[in-house]
């Protein structure tokens, strides 16, 4: 379900991609299923069915928290977002929206990069490849654009559509998915009966089944696009729910209702027609203390809170579900490769021997996060095995005043760190006077940059800086790490951070290979190769630690789907008990 | 008192201009790319030339620019300023870049929100600053006069957010209730349900304000009761009730009604804080999600509307004098 923890990182609301990335990560993400009290969870294994009705199931890995019973039909669903939303066009939004989007529309299929064998196949039945840049997508012919009113016709989606769609992307800037679309998507064709899409993209792409089905790159009926203006407060869609003109008070909430004919049925359940809410009403609630008050007294079914401690403490005398997941961000430190004395490998190095990850985890997160290698722990085989990680950066202080001297010849050597003084984004200031401690104690008198918020990021943008504290990025696939040890930087357009590639163009090959391999287990392994090749040369980019987020929710909410990052939003397997 | 008033305009207008100029050029000295911002760290540079042209940025700041190529002084038919300044003068206030909505449709639908939380915490601090504050300075130097200046600095001390969480998360703890949050009841659909929505976060803007009011009451009070025509007024036999309500009440309420005024128009503007968190879809919550996503436009005209609220209202307070001290005259 989308909720609170996205809100928390889209509430930064610093960078359109990161709002994006964590807009996804909806009360779902990879990790066990922590149930406090009583209520037992049921983890459906096996296959995804592509079958047209039918249900795809949770895989190994991802599971349901407070399962069982049987579901019942009808009730309102009442979530807190902080971000208020800018507008329902699910190609142009960067806030509140994203994370509701799979509700309201189709993709043509979702994988999610926590789970590999996950599997949602939207208004594609089955697909067929080729060869590595060729996707054919046999579409189903049941998937209907729901009762409306902005006056678009109840018919079947099809080809025509998902080419509509790809097309606006591509021909418009402002889109989300641009750069994604422009770079990957050669061609999609459409056969006679629009029955089939044929998608080619220029060159292999490991993460083409990732992207081609994000929050971002949802398919809209052709009619709605030719009259975009009417997506900003409404919407009319194949997905399981639909917002109709007026359900929209800007600044307050938004009711999403139900849509009768939505094609996906639970084969669980006699196939029960989804979703079973009959609504879905998000109230905009910026203030933390206000969405807490929200949940408790029952104004809302869901909340994420902060940490483990309000976890706990909330849960004291009430018998909330509370799910504990993974989430795809974390506070990072930058070196840019264009000033010394990062330049030297044997610097960079030591910086990653002053790190004491463990620090961090006990005292910012209670014990409640993991250490990071390059590759965050939770996109699970991408990452390195963490006892790899621990020896490849290892927490050896006087190790790095070893690299130290036979870098510099002296003891200690001086460097310029900067970081957002006001920001508004708690993990800066938490993480902070614990690198700065490490920081002094491994050899590097840091002068202190601190900055007004706008000030830092505007010289994180435009790299003006010899070390920083990173933006708290959310990732939900590793090409965005991989890319931020690019001498490009993420994304490719020299923003934000120069990677060690700069230096060493061997590292820049290595990681444009590993976007070409379109084989899911092979890639993973170049991408963890490739990290190794980082380590000997010394990261410009260091990831710290990822969090744990416990989102709690009301006792009669059931069946609600973890382990699957933004991938669980498109399930709608979730009911009251009430 | 008409020429008063039309001078007055007119020096508002002066005001309103420059307030137009430091506004604009504040905003656009800020550090920090609106475009960059909205696009995030995927961006490629057509798609930042692209939102820059959306945004209008590409134009040129002001109508008149300067350069060392002849002639010298450019005239730009096409800028951000004189753009935004002649839409203002013909009543076009722009659109939301964030919410991609008209400034005008947002102000129509917030400012009832942030009008009656005007009007309910000045009803409050009324009610309880005036008569706390008379009755401060009739009982002067006793336990009642204590208990209200001690209040008055507890009032004015605590800050409103810390006190406006409070009132939010105890009932909720103790008593398992909160107002409504997420949706606005109108005061005509459900009175009550209203002013529970409405109430609390009035009264804890009406702590500090009317312990300010309480202040001032006491005070001016104070200095109008030692006058010679009070005095007067005693010597004649009238009992005190008659003296206080009668002869001092109005002389001692000038400087009060000109900080209820301020007072007003501030609310007026928006109670960012308070808006927030008892979540109320004011003024002040949309100018704090524009001005942090630097949507220039949105916040130059709100700040243009907070402005001209101040100058009315200061108005309406100056022009009020006359009725409160009919030696006051405008000519």
């Amino acid at each position: 379900m989308a909720g609170s923890y996205w809100d928390k990182i889209a509430a930064q609301r610093v960078s359109r991609r990161r709002v994006l990335q964590s807009a996804g990560v909806a009360g779902a993400a990879a990790g066990a299923v922590w149930l406090v009290g009583c209520k037992s969870s049921s983890n459906n294994g096996g296959k995804t069915s592509t079958s047209g009705g039918g249900t795809p199931e949770a895989t190994a890995g991802a599971g349901f928290a407070n399962g069982g019973g049987t579901p019942k039909a009808g009730g309102r669903y009442n979530v807190g977002t902080s971000v208020d939303f800018d507008t329902f066009d699910p190609h142009i939004s960067i806030a509140g929206g994203v994370a509701y989007f799979p509700r309201l529309y189709n993709a043509v299929i979702n994988r999610s990069p926590r789970d590999a064998s996950f599997k949602f196949d939207d208004l594609a039945s089955s697909l067929e490849q080729p060869d590595n840049t060729t996707y054919i997508f046999h579409l189903r012919d049941n998937v209907m654009v729901g009762p409306n009113k902005l006056g678009i016709p109840e018919r079947a989606m099809d080809g025509n559509d998902i080419k509509a769609s790809f097309d606006r992307i591509k021909n418009l800037p402002q889109s989300n998915a641009y750069a994604f679309v422009g770079e990957w998507i050669d061609s999609v064709d459409v056969s006679a009966d629009a029955k089939t899409v044929t998608i080619k993209t220029p060159k292999p792409y490991g993460y083409f089944f990732l992207r081609i089905g994000s929050a971002i790159n949802l398919i809209v009926p052709k009619e709605l696009i030719d009259q975009a203006d009417k997506m900003k407060n409404a919407s009319a869609g194949g997905g399981p729910f639909v917002l109709n003109p007026g359900d929209y008070t800007e600044g307050q909430n938004a009711l999403l209702t139900k849509n009768p004919t939505y094609y996906r049925k639970d084969d669980k359940n006699n196939n029960a027609q989804l979703p079973y809410l009959d609504e879905m009403f998000i109230k905009i609630i910026s203030d933390r203390s206000a969405l807490q008050t929200a949940f408790k007294s029952q104004q809302t079914d869901q909340y994420t809170a902060q940490n483990v401690d309000e976890s706990n403490s909330l849960q004291s005398g009430n018998n909330y579900t509370i799910v504990r997941d993974s989430t795809n961000t974390f506070i990072a430190v930058t070196l840019n490769p264009t000033k010394d004395p990062w330049k030297d490998d044997r610097m960079r190095k030591a910086v990653g021997m002053a790190l004491n990850r463990d620090e961090y985890v006990q005292r910012v997160y209670k014990g409640e996060a993991k250490p990071n290698g390059i590759v965050h722990w939770s996109l699970g085989d991408y990452a390195l095995p963490p006892d790899e990680v621990a020896k490849l950066q290892p927490y050896d202080p006087k190790g790095a005043r070893d690299l130290i001297k036979a870098a510099t010849g002296k003891d200690t050597v001086d460097v310029t760190f900067m970081w957002p003084a006001d920001s508004i984004i708690e993990e800066h200031n938490q993480h902070l006077p614990i690198w700065l401690q490490q920081m002094q104690d491994a050899g590097f008198n840091v002068n202190k940059d601190p900055q007004a918020f706008t000030t830092w990021l505007d010289n994180y943008t435009n790299l003006k800086y010899d070390a920083s504290l990173a933006l708290n990025q959310v990732y939900e696939y590793a090409e965005f790490e991989m890319d931020f040890e690019h001498s490009e930087g993420p994304a490719r357009n020299h923003i934000y951070t120069i990677g060690v590639g700069a230096l060493y163009p061997e590292i820049d090959a290595a990681i444009d290979e590993s976007k070409g391999i379109t084989d899911p287990e092979q890639q993973a392994a170049k991408v963890r190769d490739v990290q190794r090749q980082i380590y000997d040369k010394g990261p410009m980019f260091y990831p710290l630690v990822t969090p744990f987020s416990f989102t709690l929710y009301q006792p009669y909410v059931k069946n609600i789907p973890t382990g699957l990052g933004a991938s669980g939003l498109f399930l709608n397997t979730t009911w009251l008990d009430k | 008192m008409q020429r008063f008033i039309a001078r007055r305009l007119i020096i508002g207008v002066v005001i309103l201009f420059f307030l137009s100029v430091t506004v604009f050029l504040l905003l656009h000295i800020v550090p920090g790319d609106p475009a960059k911002q909205r696009c995030g760290l995927g961006c490629k540079s057509e798609q930042i030339a692209a939102i820059r042209h959306e945004l209008g940025l590409d134009k040129p700041m002001f109508p008149i620019t300067f350069d060392g190529d002849a002639p010298i002084i450019h005239f730009n038919g096409d800028s951000q300023y004189g753009n935004w300044l002649k839409g203002l003068v013909t009543g076009d206030l722009g659109t939301s870049q964030y919410y991609h909505e008209p400034v005008s449709r947002a102000i129509k639908h917030r400012f009832p929100v942030t009008f009656e939380l005007m009007v309910l915490t000045m009803i409050f601090t009324i009610v309880i600053g005036i008569p706390f504050g008379i009755l401060s300075a009739i009982f002067r130097n006793s336990p009642v006069d204590y208990a209200a200046r001690v209040s008055a600095i507890l009032g004015l001390s605590v800050p409103n957010f810390w006190v406006g969480t409070l009132v939010l998360t105890i009932p909720v703890a103790y008593w398992g209730y909160a107002p409504p949050l997420g949706r606005t009841v109108s005061f005509t659909h459900d009175p009550v349900g209203n002013l529970q929505q409405f109430g609390p976060p009035a009264m804890v803007l009406a702590l500090a304000s009317a312990a300010g009011v309480m202040r001032l009451a006491r005070s001016s009070l104070l200095e109008v009761m030692r006058q010679d025509y009070m005095r007067t007024a005693r010597a004649k036999g009238l009992g005190e009730r008659i003296v206080i309500l009668r002869h001092a009440m109005k002389n001692s309420l000038i400087p009060v009604v000109t900080v209820l005024g301020l007072q007003m128009a501030g609310l007026l503007g928006g109670a960012i804080i308070v808006e927030q968190i008892f979540v109320l879809p004011g003024i002040g919550q949309y100018v704090f999600i524009e001005l942090f996503n630097k949507d220039f436009e949105v916040v130059q005209t709100m700040t243009m509307y907070i402005g001209a609220i101040v100058i009315l209202l200061n108005l309406a307070v100056d022009v009020s004098y006359a009725w409160f001290d009919p030696r006051i005259r405008y000519s």
